[in-house]
């Protein structure tokens, strides 16, 4: 018997609206979790103390590997530009080169990247396990809401103390770059000033700030939402942390091409 | 007074209550009797409204609570305690912490005078001594933790207790404890309570009236002595699997 065009086609037909729905499900729920947040935003002695805790957690806590990466990252970009240099090229033009790829790019990006794993899958794993032994049905069963409770002071902290990170790491990277590159370039602490400043518009600082922002919602709102949404038991809180780090790491690299063509695009 | 009425609720394909209806009514203490994963805990999760039935309705105090709005839901749920199969307690915060949650009220919640006496005063009324208060919740036995779970649920002095599997994974002699307290607080508070166990011999000791959740439908509802007389087969087949009919026909009722 032959199976016609429209029948070989049904299932994937099928397949493609139940995905489109789950995706529109994903994106309402985490829209009204959003919502949920601003609502909760003016009972701040909720929120507070948890904020404060959180802003200490992902802001000092991960100071020293957010230094240690942006450092590395600066020192690698610096000796790659000695390596491609041939003397073609002007000396100063490298002390612009590393100033501007540490601020638009790998400042906020590296930072992005490892706080994407960091606390992304602790917020992930937290609120998962809260989720699976009851603690946030225990929060709503005492008339509290879990959203402003839990959730809110996660994303306020992220979004207070991850652009700061950010700017950490651009000078960090900045600062070791310009030392890694008079190891192996020999440029002088003039010819990389001329050349830092001669390609540096107050805008980029802006960008890296932007960036830096977008990046803070999504390292914080993603984790938050997968995490509050566990189910299933110690493989749910598994699941849900790995696909909070990976999904929170897809996002920051769309993020990154998307506000590159938005703000930088002409 | 608790009401359900035509309450269904289905995952997916699997349907975990088919029809329901039942009332507690004020004062008295209801045990919901079934065996594991039966759908007890879900029937009980429609009251607070954590879950929405997928028909019917279910209404505390007169008010529809899948209906009512988020503010309106939060105000009720002050006046139920819940108290949770495992505790959950949050393991962030010490004993204390954790039953100050549980006071309800804003003003009272922020002062610290009176949380002080109220936890203190719940302690005592679950059997733990003040020592407790500063422990974190890994600190404690399952026994413990349940009282505490208990303690919390109660800092508000709720009108409505609900026992999701109170004396689920405990030993003989804690679970005895905790019937104990069930009781103790039923007569101390004048709370309506509703008891969700498959703890038969507990069930028949705490309980006013037992209802029995049997396949998504409720079979039986009735005083111990009604639910001893049944001739329903799930019931004496329910019954007969825990413990020996005849003796607690002698004696285990509540009096």
């Amino acid at each position: 018997m032959r199976i016609s065009t429209v029948e070989r086609a049904l299932p994937v037909r099928r397949y493609v609206g139940r995905w489109s729905l789950h995706v529109v499900g994903h994106a309402g729920r985490f829209f009204m979790m959003i919502v949920d947040m601003f609502r909760g935003f003016p009972a701040w002695r909720a929120w507070g103390p948890e904020f404060v805790e959180q802003a200490n957690s992902i802001g000092y806590g991960s100071l020293f590997i957010v230094l240690l990466i942006s450092g590395f990252a600066g020192g690698v970009t610096a000796l790659q530009t000695g390596y491609q240099f041939t003397g073609a090229y002007p000396l100063y033009i490298a002390g612009g080169l590393i100033g501007e790829t540490v601020i638009l790019e790998l400042g906020p990006v590296m930072t992005g990247l490892v706080l994407a794993g960091r606390v992304g899958a602790r917020i992930a794993a937290e609120l998962g396990t809260m989720r699976v032994t009851e603690q946030i049905d225990a929060l709503e069963s005492l008339g509290r809401s879990p959203v402003t409770q839990l959730l809110l002071p996660r994303c306020l902290a992220g979004l207070l103390v991850i652009p700061a990170l950010v700017m950490f790491s651009n000078a960090t990277g900045f600062i070791v770059g310009w030392v890694a590159a008079k190891q192996s370039l020999g440029i002088t602490n003039a010819e990389f000033q001329y050349g830092a400043r001669y390609f540096f518009r107050s805008f980029d600082l802006w960008y890296s700030g932007i960036k830096a922002i977008f990046f803070a919602i999504a390292i914080t709102a993603i984790p938050c939402y997968i995490g509050f949404n566990t189910q299933q038991g110690a493989e749910g809180v598994g699941r849900a942390t790995t696909q909070a780090v990976v999904v929170t790491s897809v996002t920051i690299l769309l993020l990154d091409v998307v506000l590159a063509q938005v703000l930088l695009g002409k | 007074m608790i009401e359900l009425r035509n309450v269904s609720k289905r995952f997916i394909e699997n349907v975990v209550l088919d029809d329901i209806s039942l009332d507690v009514k004020a004062g008295e203490t209801l045990a919901l009797l079934g065996p594991s994963g039966v759908g007890k805990s879900v029937l009980l999760k429609h009251i607070i409204g954590l879950i929405r039935p997928d028909k019917g309705d279910v209404l505390v105090d007169g008010l529809s609570v899948p209906r009512l709005k988020r503010r309106e839901l939060s105000q009720l749920r002050t006046r139920i305690g819940y108290v949770f199969q495992n505790g959950a307690l949050f393991d962030s915060m010490d004993v204390f912490d954790n039953i100050r949650l549980g006071i309800t009220n804003e003003e009272n919640y922020r002062d610290d005078d009176f949380a002080k006496a109220r936890v203190t005063e719940c302690l005592r009324l679950v059997n733990l001594s003040p020592d407790v208060q500063i422990k974190m919740p890994a600190e404690l036995s399952g026994g413990m933790r349940k009282r505490v779970g208990i303690a919390r649920a109660i800092a508000g002095k709720p009108t409505y207790l609900l026992y999701d599997e109170p004396t689920s994974g405990l030993d003989p002699v804690n679970s005895d404890v905790i019937d104990g307290l069930i009781e103790r607080l039923q007569h101390e508070l004048g709370v309506t309570s509703v008891v969700v166990t498959h703890d038969v011999r507990g069930a028949f000791r705490v309980a006013d009236r037992i209802a029995l959740l049997w396949q998504a439908k409720i079979r039986a509802v009735g005083t111990s002595d009604q639910i001893l007389a049944s001739r329903d087969e799930a019931v004496q087949q329910f019954l007969e699997r825990d413990f020996d009919l005849e003796a607690l026909q002698g004696g285990g009722k509540k009096t």
